[in-house]
């Protein structure tokens, strides 16, 4: 199904001549827009108006967890697609379950593409199922299930199977069986990795926060709904088994946004119980010994960088007072932005200075905390206040660090690129190039780089380590004679052979692209023409043989 | 329309819009870095 997804956005560079990553972009932000628009139809309808805030605050979350939250190197990737679609479908659902209908022409769109989201992987199923059969438990009965949303999608995905079967036969026969055999061999990691993730325990304190403010929490229907969709999305990354963020993506910005209920719920509560301030305590403690466990030394997180350190805490001091007050006055809010605002750039001009130890970071914190507290919000409980503050503090400091630290592994790649780049842009520009790699991150931005013709069906030898790992001869001659035939057929005028020690994917098995594929006398037939070129290294990323087509 | 349903007001309405938008142009420009390369 994502190839479908994915040939839409292909179709369209064809057609309007445009580049295919800036479309692609655009068709993500499109398809983001629009789900995000139907949810807010179905926010409005969800949302009692004495909870219109909490409604803005779950809004802005979505925005942030469909566009922000992907980035930089799994925007567009099938779980993102997924979650971007079913949203609607989880929101719809607990709309139903407060007795309420929507149009009918709403619900078939909302089943539409969440059918088309749930069909990208047969993993994701699990989450439809469950929502599935929580909604007829409470519902109690089974005729409950026959909505035009359930039916659209039990519809699209039935007749996608019977498509696949009808129209794409080699699919079920050759594909899904080989995948089944070697995709999965490579990946596979031990489970110690796939529980210990950093966002397994981040989804597992949100979890805990949710249930234990379960009775407090407005909202409860959705929540329990998106609980339940939490529940399918583990288990989705679970059967995978592979401890890939992406495929943890969508469990993470579930478990975000019930965090956000919680959050909400708390901080809009008039007052609360020496318990509930107990608990919270508790749950914002649990939250330090997190980040402690997660990324020490603890510097690194919460002073990660001067710039994001002081516009996390200026847009969280901002989000804060505007909850905070409650009359609603824009010019209190205005100011206090705007003296959070020059703090945080008086304190990061300070910073700069080499000796500036990071604990002078901290008196920020409690100075502006302070000014916060005693200037604007003398009207509620100073204790309901700190809290809160604190609570917010740790608990959304993760997702701001993560996505900080994804931010920088991109530029990073990029920086790490640089020498292949230099080489694609005076070399291949609009040429066929090969590469004999299992790495697929330095690939295919220096193919796209120089708008380079990759030449091979394959986006590269993934295949090949895990067949090695099998011993299976026969399916390593296929591959070989494949990719002779390739060399044949579409004359690359440059190869790029990864030489690096140890190679991506392959543990401790050794190769020798060349030497090895050479023992094929079809292979070594279709390298006669190529002679060695040049080498092109940046260890430890990469280290490649560049062969050039001499005929 | 359900007379319990939630309808922002203009200014808040106004607030989520410039918000979201400056999400998505963050998001833009984000994208922009990683592959600035490409020539964008």
């Amino acid at each position: 199904m994502f190839l479908f997804i994915y040939s839409i956005p292909i179709m369209l560079s064809h057609l309007c001549s445009l580049n295919i990553l800036l479309t692609f972009r655009v068709f993500i932000f499109f398809i983001s827009f629009t789900s995000l628009s139907i949810c807010y139809t179905l926010i409005k309808k969800i949302f009692s108006p004495e909870n219109a805030t909490l409604a803005g605050l779950f809004l802005i979350t979505l925005a942030i967890i469909f566009i922000l939250f992907p980035l930089p190197n799994d925007f567009g990737q099938r779980e993102h697609l997924l979650l971007i679609l079913i949203m609607p479908y989880l929101l719809l659902t607990s709309y139903r379950m407060q007795h309420k209908s929507v149009s009918l022409f709403l619900a078939v769109v909302i089943g539409f593409i969440a059918g088309i989201g749930f069909a990208i992987k047969p993993f994701f199923c699990v989450t439809f199922f469950l929502v599935e059969c929580y909604y007829a438990f409470r519902k109690k009965t089974l005729a409950e299930l026959a909505r035009p949303e359930s039916t659209i999608i039990i519809g699209l995905l039935g007749i996608y199977i019977l498509l696949i079967y009808a129209f794409f036969h080699n699919y079920l026969t050759i594909i899904l069986p080989s995948t089944a055999r070697f995709y999965y061999l490579n990946y596979h990691t031990n489970w110690k990795i796939v529980l210990l993730n950093p966002l397994m325990f981040f989804c597992g304190i949100s979890v805990l926060c949710y249930l234990v403010r379960n009775k407090k929490n407005r909202q409860q229907q959705l929540g329990n709904i998106l609980l339940i969709a939490l529940i399918g999305l583990l288990s989705s990354y679970l059967l995978h088994n592979t401890g890939w963020y992406y495929q943890l993506y969508p469990a993470y910005a579930i478990s975000t946004l019930l965090l956000v209920i919680t959050f909400g719920s708390f901080l809009l509560q008039s007052r609360a119980s020496h318990h509930e301030y107990v608990a919270i305590s508790l749950l914002s403690l649990l939250f330090y010994l997190f980040l402690f466990y997660d990324a020490r030394p603890i510097p690194a997180i919460l002073f990660f960088s001067p710039n994001v350190f002081f516009c996390f805490f200026a847009i969280l001091f901002s989000c804060l007072l505007y909850l905070f007050l409650p009359v609603k006055n824009f010019f209190h809010t205005i100011v206090s932005v705007m003296v959070t605002i020059s703090l945080s750039m008086l304190c990061g001009y300070i910073s700069q200075h080499e000796y500036w130890p990071y604990y002078y970071r901290f008196y920020f914190i409690v100075s502006t905390l302070v000014a916060l507290f005693i200037l604007f919000i003398p009207r509620i409980g100073k204790l309901h206040s700190v809290v809160t503050t604190l609570f917010a503090i740790l608990a959304f400091a993760f997702p701001c660090y993560f996505q900080y630290v994804n931010y920088l592994s991109g530029t990073d790649l990029k920086t790490s690129l640089e020498k292949i780049f230099i080489f694609m842009n005076s070399y291949a520009q609009n040429k066929p190039v090969y590469f004999f790699t299992t790495a697929l991150e330095y690939e295919f931005p220096a193919i796209h780089y120089a708008n380079a013709i990759p030449a091979s069906k394959y986006p590269d030898l993934r295949w090949l380590p895990a067949i090695m790992k099998t011993h299976s001869e026969k399916d390593k001659d296929d591959l070989v004679t494949t990719v002779a035939n390739e060399l044949n057929i579409t004359h690359p005028k440059f190869v790029f052979v990864d030489v690096k020690k140890n190679k991506d994917h392959y543990e401790n098995i050794k190769i020798d692209y060349i030497n090895d594929f050479s023992k094929y006398a079809i292979f070594k037939e279709a390298w006669k023409p190529y002679r060695y070129f040049t080498t092109i290294d940046n260890l430890p990323f990469y280290k490649l043989h560049v062969y050039q087509r001499i005929q | 329309m359900d007379e319990n349903s939630l309808s922002f007001k203009k200014h808040g309405l106004l607030a989520l819009f410039i918000i979201i938008t400056s999400i998505f142009i963050l998001s833009w420009k984000m994208q922009n870095n990683v592959i600035s390369w490409l020539g964008y």
